[in-house]
């Protein structure tokens, strides 16, 4: 049974690195191809972890072929054209100018129900309000609604006022945070200037949010004064 | 392109290690091999003290070659092997010298099939 313990351990550990290789994507931003990596990953690794019969190498050797593979061919995926498309495939336009492609939709098997279904999904309930459908290549539908339909945004006010930049963590518990200093685009010294100014050491900050228009938000550690 | 350059690297690594496993399939295989058609040869020619040597070495030497072979071959093939050789030395000395060659014959079908499997070849890859 202790075998069996650490064979998991070390699984895990495999797949953690395979995984991280692989990159940051969700489920649903997973491409054909890494979709069906991912799947196989996960068969190969139940293998050796139910048998112990089983070599580890036996999953770990394919696990990491694969991933190797698919790094690969993401990398040339990003030079060529050709193999991105074979790979990934084209998204699809399903409706253009506010027509539906009937032939494209076809194309794409998705039913008329399968399109409302996923129109409702973005809160769109009657198909007269799209004015552009697109089916991406992870199956996501992009919608470009007609210009009636949509939201009114600061530019259609006129209201360009640039008041809003983002907000870094510059301080956490008391330590520096130099990924989100860079960020946030100030030295160490604006940080202890705010920080003098509002009478706090860093060790007793809790939290310091800086933004590059120079507002910040301070919170104090529990307890100090 | 960091990325690729490591995919390439752990190919690389993958490609040394079936490597090696495939010689060290092969190099154990063969030796057994040897040792057990040793032990059949001195046990034709009616040297059974050598022969039962010769099936004494070839049992040690599979018990060491499975330690090295088990990181790549599943337990339960070498453990069958394994328990096969062991069979060649008591056969000797209890004198069922027609067992012996029997047995002795059905442990090296199973080792060229152990070798078989793992080798390179199209019968494998499909």
């Amino acid at each position: 049974m202790l075998i069996a313990l650490f064979r998991t351990l070390i699984l895990y550990i495999v797949i953690i690195i395979a995984m991280r290789l692989m990159g940051k994507r969700q489920i649903a931003q997973l491409e054909p191809s890494e979709l069906v990596v991912t799947v196989i990953i996960s068969e190969l690794a139940a293998i050796p972890l139910q048998s112990t019969e089983t070599p580890l190498l036996n999953g770990i050797i394919p696990i990491f072929a694969l991933i190797s593979l698919e790094i690969i061919s993401s990398v040339i995926a990003l030079k060529s054209d050709a193999l991105r498309s074979v790979l990934t495939g084209s998204p699809v336009v399903i409706m253009e100018n506010g027509v539906l492609d009937q032939k494209a939709l076809e194309k794409v098997r998705f039913t008329i129900d399968d399109l409302m279904e996923q129109l409702r999904l973005l809160s769109i309930f009657e198909l007269k309000e799209c004015s552009y459908i697109i089916v991406e290549t992870n199956g996501s539908l992009s919608v470009l609604k007609k210009s009636d339909n949509r939201s009114v945004t600061r530019g259609d006010i006129s209201h360009t006022e640039n008041e809003d930049t983002f907000p870094a963590v510059v301080v956490s518990d008391g330590k520096l945070c130099e990924q989100w200093l860079k960020v946030s685009r100030v030295g160490r010294n604006a940080v202890d200037k705010i920080l003098k100014r509002n009478g706090i050491d860093r060790e007793d900050c809790f939290l310091l949010q800086l933004s590059e228009n120079g507002k910040y938000n301070i919170i104090k550690k529990e307890g100090k004064k | 392109m960091k990325r690729l350059w490591v995919a390439l690297g752990i190919l690389a690594v993958l490609l040394g290690v079936v490597t090696f496993a495939r010689y060290d399939v092969e190099h154990s295989v063969d030796r057994s091999i040897r040792d057990i058609s040793q032990a059949v040869e001195a046990a034709g020619s009616g040297d059974m003290t050598a022969a039962v040597e010769a099936a004494q070495l070839a049992e040690e030497q599979w018990v060491r070659f499975e330690k090295s072979l088990s990181a790549f071959i599943e337990h339960n093939k070498l453990d069958d092997i394994g328990v096969e050789i062991s069979r060649l030395g008591p056969m000797l000395k209890n004198e069922r010298y027609a067992d012996f060659f029997v047995q002795a014959n059905a442990c090296n079908v199973m080792l060229i099939h152990l070798r078989d499997s793992n080798s390179f070849v199209l019968k494998n890859l499909i």
